[in-house]
C-alpha cells in the first residue's frame, strides 16, 4: 500500500494472513504424547470405559501455577503416574525434575491416599495449536463425569483490558471463569468483557464446558516477567477452593519451598547483577 | 464437530439459512455477526469444537455491562432463530495455520448433512486492493452462486437494495476476470467449495482498512438485513400470530466491543 508520502509499505492485518497456505506444516496430533505408568495403564484396562475414575482434577499451567501446586499440593504423599510431552526439541536442556527453569515437563500426579485425585503440572506454556490435541488425549483417559476440575494459569497485565490504567491495577490479581455446570461461586471476581483467556487453560475449560463438567479457571494477572513471591501468594487463598481443599497437603516448610521456586526462576536473570 | 448445547433439543436445520463470518480484514464479518446475534437476542444452540480453531474463553459478550454472572463463551459457537429459520455461526479466534481446509471440509459437510437452504458468508476485502471503478460509490459487494443469483436477481437489482456484484480481476490467463478477494480469509475458498458441491451460497462483503471497523460492520449488517429482512425496526407478530415482537430501535452493540484500543492510558503521562 502506498502511504500519504508515496512510500510503499506491506500491509499487515490483525485478522488475516493471505499467505496462509492450506498445507499443514506439521502433524499436530502426533506432536503431543501421553505416557502412563504401568500400574495406571493396568487400572484403566480394568474399567468399563478404559478410563481412570477421577473426582478431583487440577491442571496447573505455567511456572506460577505449578509453583503453587508444588508447594501446597503435590510436595508429599503424591506419586507420578503419567507424563505428557509436547513441543520438546532436541536441543532443549531438560533435567526432567522440574527443577531447572529450562525444564519442559508435564507430569500427572496422583494422591496416594485419595487415588481419584489427580494433578497435572505443566511448567511451560503449551503452544495454542497443540492445546486441542493435548486436552483430547488427556481427557480420553479420564472419567470426570462426577468430578471437579480446576485450572490455574497466569498471564501478564499487559494482556488485560480495563478502564483503569495499568499503573492503577495493583497487580498481581486473580480472575475466574466457570462452566455452566459449576454451580458455586469462584473465589475470585469473574473475568470482565472484553477480556479473554487463550491457550491450554482456555482449551481445557472449553472441553469441560461442552461436555458439561464442573470446572473453574483461575487466571492470575501479573506484571513481573520472572516468577515472584507476590504472584505465588495470589494463588494461596485458592487452597480453600473446591476441589483443592480435599487434595492439599500441609506444608510446614511452605515459605522455604516457595523461595526455592522463586530462586530457580530468577537466579539466571542477569538483568540487575 | 458440532455439539448441541441441549442434546434433547437437537434437530436438523432443514430449510434454514446459515450465516458464517469469515475471519477477514478488520474482522468485519465477525463484528457483523455480533451485531445480528446481539440485536436479535439469539439463543446459543451449540458449539463447534474443531482442532482448526485456536482456543479461547471469556465471559458472555452480549451481557449487560453491569451483569455479575459468568456465562462462558468459547471460540466458535452456533446461534439459532426459529422465527427467521436462521443459524448464525460466530467464530471468535483465528484458525490454526494450515488447518483452514480441514474446517472448510467439515463445514460444507455439515451444511449438506443438515440440509441448510443456503449459506451466507460475511467477509471484507482490503480497501487498498480496490479497482478504480470501486473507489467511489457504495463500498458493499456480493458474489453469489448462479442458482441463488437467478432466484434473487430482481431483489438484488431492485431500487431498495441496488446491490453490485463484485467485479472480477482480469489477469493474463483470465482476461474476463476471476474472483479475487484479498484479505477475505476463508470466504473465497469456502465459496468455491460450495459452488463445487452445489450448495447455494453468497458472499457479502465491504471494502475496508483496519482500524475501528464498527461502521463497516454496521454497513454489512444493514445491507444484509435489507435483503433477508431479519431485524424489524417496526413491530411484528411472532410465529403464534398473537405475541407482538418489539421492534429494535437500533443496532445493539455488544459489551465485548468496549476498550477497542486497549486499556486506558495513565493521564499523568501527559502532565
Amino acid at each position: 500500500m502506498a502511504t500519504f508520502f508515496g512510500e510503499i509499505l506491506p500491509v499487515i492485518s490483525r485478522a488475516v494472513d493471505d499467505d496462509d497456505d492450506d498445507e499443514s506444516f506439521e502433524n499436530l496430533e502426533t506432536y503431543v504424547k501421553i505416557k502412563w505408568k504401568k500400574e495406571a495403564q493396568e487400572e484403566m484396562e480394568l474399567t468399563k470405559d478404559k478410563k481412570l475414575q477421577v473426582n478431583a482434577f487440577v491442571l496447573a499451567v505455567g511456572p506460577a501455577a505449578t509453583g503453587f501446586t508444588q508447594t501446597y499440593v503435590t510436595h508429599k504423599n503424591y506419586e507420578i503416574i503419567g507424563a505428557m510431552f509436547c513441543g520438546m526439541k532436541e536441543d532443549d536442556v531438560n533435567t526432567f525434575g522440574q527443577m531447572s527453569p529450562t525444564d519442559k515437563t508435564c507430569y500427572i500426579y496422583r494422591k496416594c491416599d485419595y487415588p481419584s485425585a489427580l494433578v497435572c503440572e505443566c511448567n511451560y506454556d503449551i503452544r495454542p495449536e497443540y492445546a486441542h490435541s493435548f486436552v483430547n488425549q488427556l481427557m480420553s483417559c479420564l472419567n470426570l463425569c462426577e468430578g471437579h476440575v480446576v485450572i490455574f494459569g497466569s498471564t501478564f497485565t499487559s494482556e488485560y483490558k480495563s478502564d483503569v490504567p495499568t499503573s492503577d491495577m495493583n497487580p498481581p490479581f486473580m480472575r475466574a471463569l466457570k462452566t455452566a455446570s459449576f454451580l458455586g461461586t469462584p473465589m475470585a471476581p469473574y473475568l470482565e468483557q472484553p477480556n479473554v483467556a487463550t491457550g491450554l487453560p482456555a482449551q481445557m475449560l472449553t472441553y469441560c464446558h461442552i461436555h458439561k463438567l464442573n470446572a473453574v479457571l483461575y487466571m492470575c494477572y501479573t506484571d513481573s516477567i520472572h516468577l515472584d513471591f507476590a504472584t505465588l501468594k495470589t494463588f494461596q487463598p485458592l487452597i480453600e477452593s473446591t476441589p483443592v481443599k480435599y487434595m492439599r497437603e500441609e506444608n510446614k516448610k511452605a515459605s522455604e519451598t516457595l523461595k526455592k521456586i522463586v530462586d530457580l526462576h530468577t537466579k539466571h536473570s542477569t538483568l540487575y547483577m | 464437530m458440532y455439539i448441541p448445547a441441549d442434546k434433547k433439543k437437537s434437530k436438523s436445520f432443514e430449510g434454514y439459512t446459515l450465516i458464517v463470518p469469515a475471519v477477514s480484514v478488520g474482522n468485519v464479518g465477525q463484528l457483523a455477526s455480533d451485531l445480528l446475534i446481539s440485536t436479535m437476542w439469539l439463543e446459543r444452540c451449540g458449539f463447534i469444537y474443531h482442532d482448526s480453531i485456536l482456543p479461547l474463553v471469556g465471559n458472555d459478550p452480549y451481557a449487560h455491562p453491569e451483569a455479575d454472572v459468568c456465562k462462558l463463551v468459547t471460540a466458535c459457537e452456533v446461534y439459532e432463530s426459529k422465527l427467521h429459520q436462521l443459524v448464525i455461526i460466530q467464530q471468535r479466534a483465528p484458525f490454526v495455520k494450515g488447518k483452514m481446509s480441514s474446517f472448510r471440509r467439515w463445514l460444507t459437510g455439515w451444511v449438506k448433512e443438515n440440509k441448510f437452504e443456503k449459506l451466507v458468508i460475511l467477509s471484507s476485502m482490503h480497501a487498498h486492493e480496490r479497482l478504480d471503478i470501486q473507489l467511489q460509490g457504495p463500498q458493499f459487494r456480493y458474489i453469489s452462486t448462479p442458482d441463488l443469483e437467478a432466484e434473487n436477481k430482481e431483489r438484488f437489482t431492485h431500487d431498495v437494495l441496488k446491490w453490485i456484484p463484485l467485479e472480477g480481476r482480469p489477469s493474463l490467463e483470465d482476461p474476463e476476470g476471476s474472483l479475487y478477494l484479498p484479505g477475505g480469509g476463508i470466504a473465497k475458498s469456502l465459496f468455491e467449495d460450495c459452488s463445487k458441491e452445489n450448495i447455494p451460497a453468497i458472499v457479502v462483503l465491504v471494502f475496508c482498512a483496519e482500524g475501528d471497523n464498527a461502521q463497516d460492520a454496521v454497513k454489512l449488517a444493514y445491507n444484509l438485513n435489507l435483503w433477508m429482512d431479519l431485524i424489524d425496526f417496526k413491530p411484528k407478530y411472532d410465529l403464534d400470530g398473537k405475541t407482538i415482537i418489539k421492534p429494535a430501535s437500533t443496532w445493539r452493540v455488544p459489551s465485548s466491543w468496549r476498550l477497542l484500543f486497549g486499556t486506558a492510558v495513565d493521564q499523568t503521562l501527559f502532565h
